[in-house]
């Protein structure tokens, strides 16, 4: 059984789904199999969300614990949440900047700082990628397009088996016409931001 | 056009579909003529989709008040020659069930099929029941595909095997096909039957008693036949993993997937026999396909049912192959089944040891992170609501109010600070429930029911608990929408299901002509105006109805943004004495507190104002 197991973990509306179904169409586009696994309904209410991606010859649209080769996390705590998921050669990209859940606020655990958090990751994993997507989307002036920078830094980390045009031409496809260069800069911000090493 | 492809697509063409899209083609390409659902997940993307292609694809889609209603509207139109269409969420069968039943007995004369999706481990419902038993409760045959392929592919089969029997076929699918995304190959579309003839058949579609102990007879004569299909059927079929496997399994739906790469993972080899027609089970074949294998391993998600009907039938037929199920396999009879809970189960049952990541495992967070349950969205208009309870409540120092909840993301209210949710079973509950706590009980009643769960199911609740007096304050909480499922429409809209203009029913107007004495509609964002309209409601001796009338935030925001109209609030630090009245009674999440004072995320906050009115400072007041 040979297959790249991408994990997302994000915020309900983050465009995690999105993000990761064009990695899924490029890939079936290139010949190679997609699963896909969503979480829809309840839980998109600004509570955590995950999105299991995996490609090539398997069945199961869920990644099974300890084997994602690649953790996309959408925000800090949530990619520290998914580590199940991670084994010490996990590759992680993650966004830095912290979305605090209401949780925090009413007095339940308290939202570790993003340096310890990072920390942690780095110890666990073979390399974490610290993307500050949000930020750079902004800077873009698409601010919408934070996921599209996050799939531009795990197309640059090289895991992926798939051509970064693939995925300039299946976003063709996906987004509309009039914020597509908008999409391919933020595909390029991500890809550059991932391509050397951590 | 959205989902063009699913109109367009031709044969051989392929898409990347989730399984309920899959399931919209597939019913395209089955020539389905009618399509009626409620809203329910794991099901809702099925609606959708048909919301945007039906008339483009010369469908006739609606979205009925509940499942019962829109099981009927399939079932008649199926009926008179129509090929039909109804999804819903596995509780949703519940509600469709009366009829369900008895449609069995009726039968059908074009296809009629029932999409059942089940949400085993409950990711967004409130059980996680087995609907397989309704295809044996009904005596009705069943499909369960695995992948939006077989999804797609199953429609066309369903139609087929519903006309060949006359009989409606019950086809489920859990959460993991539905929510599944894959690539898909088109087949060719069959050409939409839209309207018929009903032609009158009194002793088949009247099930008086003289009828119906008749129709009871023929129905499972129809089910034997329903075995015979069963029995060779090309989507029951062994797949070889591996080779020379000595152990069978069987299996049905997306256990199926689990269960092949656990055996890959663990490099064992194996012969799975997956069920596509799941029931009835083709027990003949089993049979002869026990004697291939040492032994027969039933591997399914939820209650033991086909491995209850291949021992019961190995016993009578003397079989001697040793069949394992949940019990001898130690596969779990709650929530839903992965590679992990598969891997360990055959694991165990072989003698190996599970598959270890080569470079072991990470090691999770030490100390507890902080949780991220869902929680109602900044501005959401239903924390207006909870708050204005919680306030008329305080200040006429109702002791220990009862709060019946109901189906919908007001649930939500169940969370801190609000705490209002006490009771829930179902939807519509809110209502019927509270006359339970009033007759049993001296504490204060207070409901919450959503738009559309008052016209799924709180119309004859709300009559009953009219005429029997009893005493509740009923919110209908009116955002406006459908919000939970994904924004569908529903009866107190101005459209419906394809965008059509449609009739629009007043909740205020039905329950005044209900007679509920006391009636008032009040915009939750005005928290003051709310606050007094529930110490009013309180005091009535009876049935109060308020209706909580204001837009889904979601829904305006879309439209701010879209017509630029965009304001935020801010705290003004200098002013803030660090109170936190704002976090701890509105609970927002644009709310959160830095160095003791409240701060609003300008990112988060949808100006809804909420806030602003309750801080008791005013350091709250819109960005400049």
């Amino acid at each position: 059984m040979s297959s790249l197991n991408v994990f997302f973990a994000g915020v309900g509306g983050q465009g995690i789904i999105t993000g990761a179904s064009i990695i899924a169409r490029a890939s079936i586009a290139a010949g190679l199999n997609a699963v896909m696994s969503e979480v829809h309904g309840m839980a998109q209410r600004g509570g955590s969300v995950v999105c299991e991606l995996r490609l090539g010859d398997v069945h199961s649209p869920m990644i099974p614990d300890g084997e994602a080769d690649l953790i996309i996390g959408f925000e800090p705590v949530e990619a520290v949440r998914s580590l199940s998921k991670a084994n010490h050669g996990t590759v992680i990209i993650t966004e830095v900047r912290p979305i605090i859940p209401v949780s925090v606020s009413l007095g339940g655990a308290p939202y570790p700082a993003v340096d310890d958090v990072l920390a942690y990751l780095r110890s666990q994993v073979a390399a974490v990628y610290a993307v500050p997507a949000a930020a750079m989307a902004e800077e873009i002036g698409l601010p919408q397009a934070a996921n599209v920078i996050l799939l531009g830094a795990a197309m640059g980390t090289g895991l992926i088996p798939l051509e970064l045009e693939t995925i300039r031409q299946t976003l063709a496809r996906t987004v509309p016409a009039k914020a597509l260069d908008a999409n391919l800069r933020a595909l390029q911000t991500g890809f550059d931001a991932s391509r050397e090493s951590p | 056009m959205k989902y063009q492809a699913l109109v367009d697509g031709r044969a051989g063409d392929h898409e990347l579909l989730l399984g309920n899209e899959a399931a919209v083609r597939g019913a395209l390409e089955a020539g389905i003529g009618v399509a009626a659902s409620y809203p329910g997940t794991p099901s809702s993307e099925i609606g959708d989709v048909f919301s945007v292609v039906a008339k483009a694809s010369g469908v006739y889609f609606e979205y009925s008040a509940n499942e019962k209603v829109a099981l009927e509207v399939a079932a008649a139109s199926a009926a008179s020659g129509v090929r039909s269409f109804t999804f819903m969420k596995h509780v949703g069968l519940n509600v469709a069930s009366d009829s369900f039943m008895t449609t069995a007995y009726v039968g059908t004369r074009a296809g009629l099929v029932v999409l059942s999706a089940d949400d085993p481990s409950t990711h967004s419902s409130q059980n996680e029941q087995d609907n397989r038993y309704y295809a044996r409760l009904a005596n009705v045959p069943m499909l369960e595909p695995a992948s939006p392929q077989e999804t797609k592919d199953y429609m066309m089969e369903a139609c087929t095997i519903s006309e060949k029997l006359e009989l409606p076929v019950l086809f489920r699918t859990t959460t993991r096909v539905a929510h599944m995304r894959g690539d898909v190959v088109f087949g060719d579309r069959r050409p939409v039957v839209r309207k018929s003839i009903f032609e009158k058949d009194p002793a088949r579609f009247v099930p008086v008693p003289a009828n119906s102990s008749r129709m009871h007879l023929k129905l499972l004569g129809r089910l034997a036949e329903a075995r015979q299909l069963s029995e060779t059927s090309s989507l029951n079929h062994v797949v070889e993993v591996g080779s020379g496997g000595k152990a069978g399994i069987v299996t049905a739906g997306g256990a199926f997937n689990y269960i092949v790469d656990a055996l890959n993972e663990l490099g064992v080899s194996a012969r799975v026999f997956k069920m596509g027609l799941s029931y009835p089970l083709p027990l003949d074949r089993i049979r002869e396909f026990s004697q291939e294998v040492e032994e027969l391993l039933v591997i399914e998600e939820l209650e033991p049912l086909m491995e209850n009907d291949i021992k019961a039938d190995f016993l009578s037929h003397g079989t001697k192959t040793p069949v394992l199920g949940k019990e001898e396999l130690l596969v779990p009879r709650v929530h839903e089944l992965s590679v992990d809970v598969v891997a360990r189960a055959l694991a165990r049952h072989f003698g190996l040891s599970v598959h270890e990541p080569s470079s072991g495992r990470a090691q999770p967070w030490s100390s507890p992170l902080p949780s991220r349950p869902p929680v109602l969205c900044p501005g959401c208009p239903h924390r207006g609501s909870y708050l204005a309870v919680r306030r008329a409540i305080r200040e006429l120092r109702i002791p220990e109010p009862v709060f019946a909840s109901d189906i919908g993301c007001y649930t939500l209210g169940m969370a801190a600070p609000f705490s209002a949710a006490d009771y829930l079973l179902s939807m519509g509950s809110s209502v019927g429930t509270a006359g339970g706590f009033d007759v049993a009980t001296d504490q204060k009643v207070f409901s919450f029911i959503g738009d559309s769960t008052f016209f799924h199911a709180g119309l004859s609740a709300l009559a009953s608990a009219v005429h029997n007096k009893h005493r509740l304050v009923l919110t209908v909480l009116d955002n406006r929408t459908t919000a939970m499922t994904g924004h569908q429409p529903n009866p107190s809209m101005l459209t419906d299901a394809v965008g059509d203009p449609a009739p629009a029913i007043s909740i205020e107007a039905v329950a005044r002509s209900m007679g509920v004495p006391f009636v008032k509609v009040i915009n939750p964002y005005r928290v003051a105006e709310a606050t007094e309209a529930y110490k009013e409601a309180a005091h009535v001796d009876g049935v109060a109805v308020i209706v909580c009338k204001q837009v889904c935030s979601l829904l305006l925001d879309r439209a701010k943004r879209a017509k630029g109209i965009w304001q935020t609030f801010q705290v003004d630090s200098s002013v803030c004495t660090g109170c936190l009245t704002c976090v701890n009674e509105v609970a927002c999440p644009a709310i959160f507190v830095s160095e003791g004072k409240a701060v609003i995320n300008q990112e988060l906050c949808d100006g809804c104002g909420v806030c602003s009115q309750v801080c008791p400072v005013h350091a709250i007041g819109v960005k400049r």
